[in-house]
């Protein structure tokens, strides 16, 4: 008779993969056979937290020889943390792939400029907040060659260029996240060593053999730096911060010069039009994502030019539209509802489909990424009302600012 | 369509389409490297209960396209049909789970994995045990070993 602990060691490996962090906890004490494959799995992604005892879980890591802490492959760092503790711990996870740390914390190059050594195996990470220079940005260069995804504050671009030169796997680029107001107007013509030197460094990412995605948020005085000759551009996707003077004839040479694209974002753009959005519609026709600014006071974007998008490319998913400021109705007639659910007719109903809208009274247009569309609150109740009367499946992506829609 | 022979280790012969077949990596590269063949394939790791049973599935999903996406693969939940074709003994269950192995049919292997894992969830370690019919090998001390080995996360 086959029994649960008479499969082979992968398959109860396979089994495990499939319950909760908790649950493979439990199974630690089922049986050795079981330790032996929940242990792996258990250990694999930590997560340090305000009731993470660091002391025992640094102490556990660092038993036998690193048995455990060799397990692990990703970290979250979820809480305020010191350079010591960052320091105790990579020291124990020489195999780590993932570090993610949010949050204020005290890391400084004292610790960070001795990560990459430690871990040199990193494929990705976040690092939202922290007060790192080009030492530490020097040492990920100099040992982090299979680093695919990077999530980095940068204070200027001197900072970034060392990664530029020694991270080649460099897949996904995200610069000057979260923190617009500390970043310097790097490309304001009003200095041309500034703007010089953000034109070299933008260009050399640019020319990173496997790049694909690029954010770049903070101040950015036009997209001249973003251009690149015809048939060079591998850029799936291209995320830029403010951009207050960017018009319709630069984004024209923008889009042409990323044919690839199927993400974009100009969140930060006051000036653009309709003739950006057709502009879209035109040479993207395989585009998936379009992040704009869109303010229903002015008449530079209009219904029509949404609607001309939203036909043209039949693979557009996700529409987010900002509006920077407070107040303002973003659906001024009841006409955008019926211009949403016409979106989801014409798009059929099987697309999943997202129209996202928040307001964002933050001037300088402190940007966002995607997800924060996600973490807007939306009352269940309103959202209901206007689901039920679809007939589509709402997504958990699914956001729309219906309180506004409900007041008009 | 043409078909194939399938013969089980307790030598009973099943001829079923190419296409369903073919859901079986194992077969499918077995018949790319035999080229047209008349003879039977054997497969001595499968009983005929089992790869009746396989078959069935292979049927049902033989026009389902195949998947790569490893988000879509992780997610927990079974399709309607799935489950209602896994409510079986737990022998069974670990049979197919088996022979989806030793065939290479991962989106069976998929639902059989899912399906144990749906049994375990939110049982103790004792529960576990009970359901599984697994006898406990630890020793005491070895026991209090793994909760202090892991007890900075043992609260949540």
């Amino acid at each position: 008779m086959t029994r649960l602990d008479h499969l082979p060691s992968e398959l109860i490996s396979l089994i495990l993969r499939h319950v909760s962090k908790l649950d493979c906890y439990r199974c630690l004490f089922v049986n050795k056979s079981f330790y032996k494959e929940a242990m792996p799995l258990f250990w694999h992604d930590i997560y340090i937290d305000d009731d993470t005892n660091f002391t025992t879980m640094t102490a556990s890591l660092a038993a036998m020889s690193n048995a455990l802490g060799k397990c692990v492959r990703r970290v979250y760092i979820m809480r305020k943390i010191t350079d010591d503790e960052l320091l105790t711990l990579v020291q124990h996870v020489p195999l780590l792939k993932e570090l993610v740390i949010y949050n204020e914390n005290d890391i400084t190059d004292a610790s960070f400029m001795y990560v990459p050594q430690h871990v040199p195996h990193l494929t990705r990470l976040s690092f939202d907040y922290g007060a790192i220079s080009h030492l530490s940005t020097t040492a990920m260069g100099q040992h982090w060659h299979q680093l695919r995804d990077l999530f980095l504050i940068v204070y200027d671009y001197n900072m970034i260029l060392p990664v530029i030169r020694g991270c080649r796997a460099l897949e996904t680029l995200v610069i000057g996240k979260e923190h617009v107001r500390r970043m310097h107007d790097f490309t304001a013509h009003a200095d041309p060593v500034l703007f010089k030197k953000a034109h070299t460094s933008i260009q050399a990412i640019l020319a990173m053999p496997h790049l694909t995605q690029l954010s770049v948020t903070g101040q950015l005085y036009d997209c001249k730096p973003f251009l690149l000759t015809p048939g060079s551009s591998r850029l799936t996707a291209l995320s830029l911060g403010v951009c207050k003077k960017i018009t319709d004839a630069m984004v024209l040479a923008l889009i042409q010069s990323h044919p690839s694209l199927r993400s974009l974002a100009l969140r930060g753009s006051p000036l653009l039009t309709d003739a950006t959005l057709d502009a879209i519609a035109m040479h993207l026709p395989q585009i998936t994502d379009v992040a704009i600014n869109y303010n229903p006071r002015d008449d530079k974007m209009t219904h029509d030019g949404l609607r001309r998008l939203a036909l043209q490319c039949p693979q557009l998913k996700t529409l987010v539209l900002t509006c920077h400021q407070r107040d303002v109705p973003l659906f001024p007639t009841l006409d955008e509802t019926s211009m949403c659910m016409e979106f989801v007719h014409r798009l059929g109903f099987h697309h999943f489909y997202t129209i996202g809208v928040y307001h964002d009274d933050d001037d300088d247009g402190d940007d966002d990424d995607d997800h924060d569309a996600d973490d807007h609150d939306v009352d269940d109740d309103d959202e209901q009302m206007i689901l039920s009367s679809q007939a589509w499946n709402p997504t958990d992506s699914y956001v729309c600012d219906w309180e506004t829609l409900d007041s008009m | 369509m043409s078909n194939v022979r399938l013969l089980s280790s307790d030598n009973e012969e099943f001829v079923v389409q190419k296409e369903v077949a073919e859901r079986s990596v194992l077969i499918k590269n077995m018949l790319e490297d035999v080229g047209e063949t008349d003879s039977a394939i054997p497969l001595p790791n499968v009983t005929a209960k089992v790869l009746k049973k396989v078959i069935e599935w292979c049927d049902h999903h033989s026009s389902d396209p195949v998947t790569t996406d490893e988000t879509e693969r992780r997610t927990t939940d079974i399709d309607e049909w799935d489950q209602k074709f896994m409510e079986v003994d737990q022998e069974t269950l670990f049979d197919i789970i088996l022979a989806a192995n030793y065939l290479d049919i991962k989106p069976l292997l998929d639902v059989g994995c899912k399906t144990v894992a749906n049994m375990i969830k939110g049982k103790t370690a004792e529960e576990i045990r009970k359901i599984f019919n697994i006898v406990n090998d630890f020793t005491p001390e070895e026991e209090a070993q793994i909760r202090k080995e892991n007890e900075w996360a043992e609260d949540r």
